[in-house]
């Protein structure tokens, strides 16, 4: 099947994530959440102890990502993917909850992958060390929550056709394993 | 002998890190560009074409070419009849460039005190990794270097038999390359080390991972053996940010050194195509004065 070019709105239902395939171009638009290494811990932590985490997870987006601070008269900084295998053994219980969507780059663990389809969730992988590029489709970002983290705190950035490619998808497709359609 | 003050490196390190932030190094242009040509995978041109056009942007806006704004290297080289006064305070001072550096630049600042408890950002990138050190050249040469630690994280090393082969060295390296390439920002610059100790072996990586591309090991042996590894690095298909296509690697270099000879230590880092390095002189007539 030839890969497609797709638009996408936040929040991010099954529905519209179910008919994705791995190597699918979106463009993302809309509410997305930064949170990193340190974040997942101190939301991993925060759900054994059912407390609030600081926003709702359901159909919601996470993207890896730590900005550069942004410099007045722009409405970003640099803002670009880590590596997202690190968050590998920290997704599970975030995807208990209802994420929808990741953002970050690199390949994922094979228990990663499980994980996506059994809780029906989309890995992207936005382009690495472009961050000038990718600032420039960022409306607004700000901090929301872990504000003692700096660049690793949580932030809410509204994005407009964020450019992404499907990596990973919920039928087991993986951008890294397979031929590529393009 | 000529003296150089301390505030004049570190203006030279300050203009030195915003150079390496906002513009990409010619030599790793020319290399995307002649990539680009060289791909037959649209997806890979189009990625090719956006970290070329990142770099127009972040050069234009003064906007770092990678959020992570990395951890800062900078070495110092002392040429013949160069002398720093208060040399014990030039570290000190160094970070000071590193922090304002990093506050007026708007550039991210990712370095923790702590690796295993407080984990708490420093706040201003400090402290830098100064390296000082004599050289044959004139004057002082300064060299910064900023490295994210996406790449960082994709450094290995590898104590190894003395019998390894070079087919087995190509070996190490490819499947080190395989296994971590998609997470350090591809096309990389490979940098090879191989020899030396335990401890010198990844300052061998590191140096080959930042030599300029276009200058090869003087060695021929070494030479062939670079391109051998760049060769089989871009069979993989693995691509620009892993995505496919034939550009894998920017380049591969490798630097070597003596060894015990129960030894074989082989180390392998990656730069990402973001990699930001900058380097400078301060010569005897401009900015040195006469004692």
């Amino acid at each position: 099947m030839k890969n497609q070019l797709i638009k996408l709105e936040t929040p991010l239902t099954v529905e519209k994530i179910e008919n994705l395939r791995a190597g699918d171009m979106v463009y993302l638009s809309g509410t997305i959440y930064s949170a990193r290494d340190i974040a997942h811990k101190r939301m991993v932590a925060a759900i054994s102890r059912s407390e609030k985490l600081p926003f709702d997870l359901e159909d919601n987006t996470i993207f890896y990502a730590g900005p550069s601070p942004t410099p007045p008269g722009k409405k970003s900084g640099g803002i670009g993917p880590t590596t997202s295998a690190r968050m590998d053994s920290l997704t599970e219980p975030l995807l208990e909850k209802g994420l929808r969507a990741m953002i970050g780059k690199g390949n994922r663990s094979q228990q990663l992958k499980e994980l996506l389809h059994k809780y029906k969730a989309v890995y992207f992988v936005a382009l690495g060390g472009v961050a000038a590029y990718l600032s420039t489709k960022v409306e607004s970002i700000k901090p929301v929550a872990y504000e003692d983290l700096g660049p690793e705190a949580v932030h809410e950035l509204k994005v407009r056709d964020f450019p992404l490619f499907v990596a990973c998808d919920i039928h087991g497709g993986d951008i890294f394993k397979e031929p590529f359609n393009c | 002998m000529k003296s150089i003050e301390i505030s004049i490196i570190k203006n030279k390190v300050m203009e030195l890190i915003a150079e390496a932030s906002f513009n990409l190094p010619p030599d790793i242009r020319k290399a995307l560009e002649k990539s680009r040509e060289f791909e037959t995978s649209q997806r890979a041109r189009d990625v090719l074409d956006l970290i070329l056009k990142n770099a127009d942007i972040a050069a234009r806006e003064k906007l770092p070419l990678c959020q992570d704004c990395g951890r800062v290297y900078i070495g110092i080289g002392i040429g013949p009849c160069i002398c720093i006064p208060d040399p014990e305070k030039l570290n000190a001072q160094l970070d000071l460039a590193v922090a304002a550096a990093y506050n007026n630049n708007y550039l991210r600042k990712s370095v923790v005190n702590d690796p295993l408890f407080e984990r708490a950002n420093t706040g201003d990138n400090t402290p830098a990794i100064i390296t000082t050190f004599f050289s044959s050249g004139p004057g002082l040469s300064i060299d910064v270097v900023l490295k994210g630690g996406g790449s960082e994280n994709c450094s290995y090393l590898y104590m190894q038999n003395p019998s390894m082969s070079q087919e087995e060295l190509i070996g190490i390296v490819l499947k080190t390359v395989r296994e971590n390439v998609t997470k350090c920002c591809p096309p990389v610059i490979i940098g090879v080390g191989v020899g030396g100790t335990a401890s010198e072996v990844p300052k061998l990586a590191w140096k080959a991972s930042l030599r300029k591309l276009g200058c090869p090991s003087g060695d021929q042996r070494y030479r062939e053996l670079e391109n051998m590894i760049l060769e089989a690095v871009n069979s993989t298909g693995i691509g620009p940010q892993g995505l496919g296509g034939k550009t894998t690697a920017l380049g591969c270099n490798i630097e070597y050194a003596p060894c015990h000879i129960a030894t074989m230590p082989v180390a392998v880092f990656m730069s990402c195509h973001s990699t930001r390095r900058a380097s400078a002189k301060l010569l005897p007539g401009y900015d040195c004065k006469e004692l």
